[in-house]
């Protein structure tokens, strides 16, 4: 009996082992500082039932001795709730509006316990693109063109972003436009510096699999089907070259 | 030994055994695809300071959007030179195409994708042509690893790599000096290779027809070098373009610098030794 309960014990052991080199194996290098990935959805822009993304990166570093915050953020919504939502292309020619508002300058980042909150400077814009559909004989699709005019709303204003996972809610306070708010989707406090390029799949690398999840999306804007606001890395309200660059530079060796 | 002993060393064991699969599963590559990525031509054979270039082939591919590898070589007798992209991909859509290269480590990642809502590419073709420079005798793997297609729904493909390999020519001799007067000719021959070699060195001079100075025969150990003195009566003063000329060596693949010309004016006052500007001879 002692014999089986030695088996035994030596058993559980070598699992334990086992599992532990993996685990240690599988260890990511950690470095000093905290880091805040959120997302939401935008459902009202003050009173205004409206649709759209908000996204923001923060980190919180110590560098050597060298504490400093960085901040990214970015909201896109539009009154048309169907059309900034749309999954499928459509068939006839539209003109599609939308608002985009990007984080210029950060002045404070914080985060107390899941509250998380960026202070800065914003610059909000009026998207209009016009979208034409060129379709054959059959109804199917041959060509899509469109082209847009941004129109600068509000510059340079400050403004507050505010997000918490307890209510899960998100709150944009810019200065000269009403209150956007929305809920969060996710709200992800790290300790390992974050690969904001690391867009698609779960494999924690950035490689051609995330290059092709932004390729397929190329030169889609807003109010168009393919558009995805959360691999516009550069916030520039369009899926080009710059994002492209962005995650290619980001590919690990 | 006890049943109930055997009984628990047999579950043991076959708990371990469910551990170790459990782990190495994922490690396992599949060959059920007959998609093949590899490096092409499979052996290059090169000369020190000669460039050579591979291309990366894919076979037997359906829908593909994206693709990226690693190459990695010996950086002790390879230095990478520059990727271009190849025709797969290109030839069908507009692609965004991009690599780094990690010198120290040795290897490069290529990556290159189609753009916008299209379908990928089916069928066989070159995805990238990699350039090496030779820096020194001796060979490499040319290692192709970490490959990854991508279709067009953004799935995986799978498919097996082949890597290519390299080797430094053997045999090489190379003329690299050359030097004339009115009354001899200095030829410095040396064996690059790692053989020893017998070398025939001829020297010529051009005037209506390329006259033959002479010939010696030399016999020089890998990496030694001679300086062979002809001694000529050039038949009247003029310019005249005096061209060495060693012997290819059987093997040898790096034959440019077996010939070496210079350019040499006799002029009646016995003028010293000329051709400041030798060139290898095309």
């Amino acid at each position: 009996m002692r014999k089986m309960v030695s088996i035994l014990l030596l058993a559980i052991l070598s699992m334990g082992t086992l599992a532990f080199m993996a685990n240690v194996a599988n260890a990511d290098v950690q470095t000093e500082g905290t880091w805040v990935q959120m997302r939401g959805f935008i459902t009202h822009w003050g009173s205004t039932e409206v649709f759209g993304w908000i996204g923001a990166v923060a980190g919180m570093e110590n560098n050597n001795g060298t504490y400093y915050e960085w901040a990214r953020a970015h909201a896109v919504w539009s009154e048309d709730i169907f059309g900034l939502n749309c999954t499928e292309p459509r068939f006839e020619n539209f003109t599609f509006t939308c608002y985009g508002a990007s984080l210029i300058s950060t002045t404070d980042v914080s985060l107390e316990g899941t509250l998380f909150t960026i202070l800065g400077y914003w610059d909000v814009v009026q998207i209009t693109t016009n979208v034409t559909v060129v379709t054959d004989e059959n109804g199917y699709i041959t060509d899509i063109s469109w082209d847009y005019t941004i129109e600068k709303i509000v510059e340079n204003a400050t403004g507050e972003l505010q997000a918490s996972l307890s209510p899960p809610t998100v709150e944009l306070n810019i200065a000269g436009i009403d209150t956007l708010s929305g809920t969060v989707q996710f709200l992800n406090i790290m300790y390992n510096k974050i690969k904001i390029c690391n867009i698609a799949g779960d494999d924690k690398v950035v490689n051609i699999v995330d290059l092709v999840h932004v390729a397929k999306r190329y030169n889609s804007v807003p109010g168009l089907w393919n558009y995805d606001h959360t691999i516009d890395v550069n916030f520039d309200n369009i899926i080009d070259i710059g994002d492209l660059t962005t995650i290619a530079v980001n590919i690990e060796g | 030994m006890r049943k109930e002993n055997v009984t628990v060393i047999l579950l043991f064991t076959l708990l371990l055994l469910g551990v170790f699969a459990l782990k190495f599963t994922v490690c396992i590559k599949t060959n059920s695809s007959t998609t093949m990525i590899c490096v092409d031509p499979q052996t290059s054979v090169g000369a020190v300071a000669q460039n050579f270039t591979v291309n990366i082939n894919i076979s037997d591919v359906i829908d593909l959007y994206g693709w990226e590898f690693k190459l990695g070589w010996n950086t002790t007798v390879l230095d990478i030179v520059e990727v271009y992209e190849g025709s797969f991909l290109k030839s069908v859509s507009d692609t965004f195409f991009t690599y780094k290269v990690n010198s120290t480590a040795g290897y490069v990642i290529v990556d290159c994708t189609l753009l916008g809502m299209v379908p990928g590419v089916s069928g066989n073709g070159t995805l990238a042509t990699v350039k090496f420079s030779v820096k020194n005798i001796g060979d490499s793997v040319l290692d192709l690893y970490d490959t990854i297609l991508v279709d067009s729904n953004e799935q995986t493909i799978v498919h097996t790599a082949i890597d290519g390999y390299y080797y430094t020519s053997a045999h090489d001799i190379s003329i690299t000096n050359l030097e004339a007067s009115q009354t001899t000719i200095n030829v410095t021959v040396k064996n690059q290779g790692t053989f020893t070699e017998t070398i025939n060195v001829s020297v010529y001079y051009v005037l209506f027809v390329d006259q033959l100075i002479g010939t010696q025969t030399i016999m020089l150990e890998p990496n030694a070098n001679a300086t062979l003195t002809f001694t000529w009566s050039p038949p009247c003063s003029g310019s005249y373009e005096i061209l060495a000329e060693a012997e290819v060596v059987e093997g040898e693949i790096n034959t440019q610098d077996n010939t070496l010309t210079i350019q040499i004016y006799i002029g009646s006052d016995n003028s010293g030794f000329g051709g400041p500007r030798p060139h290898l001879k095309k």
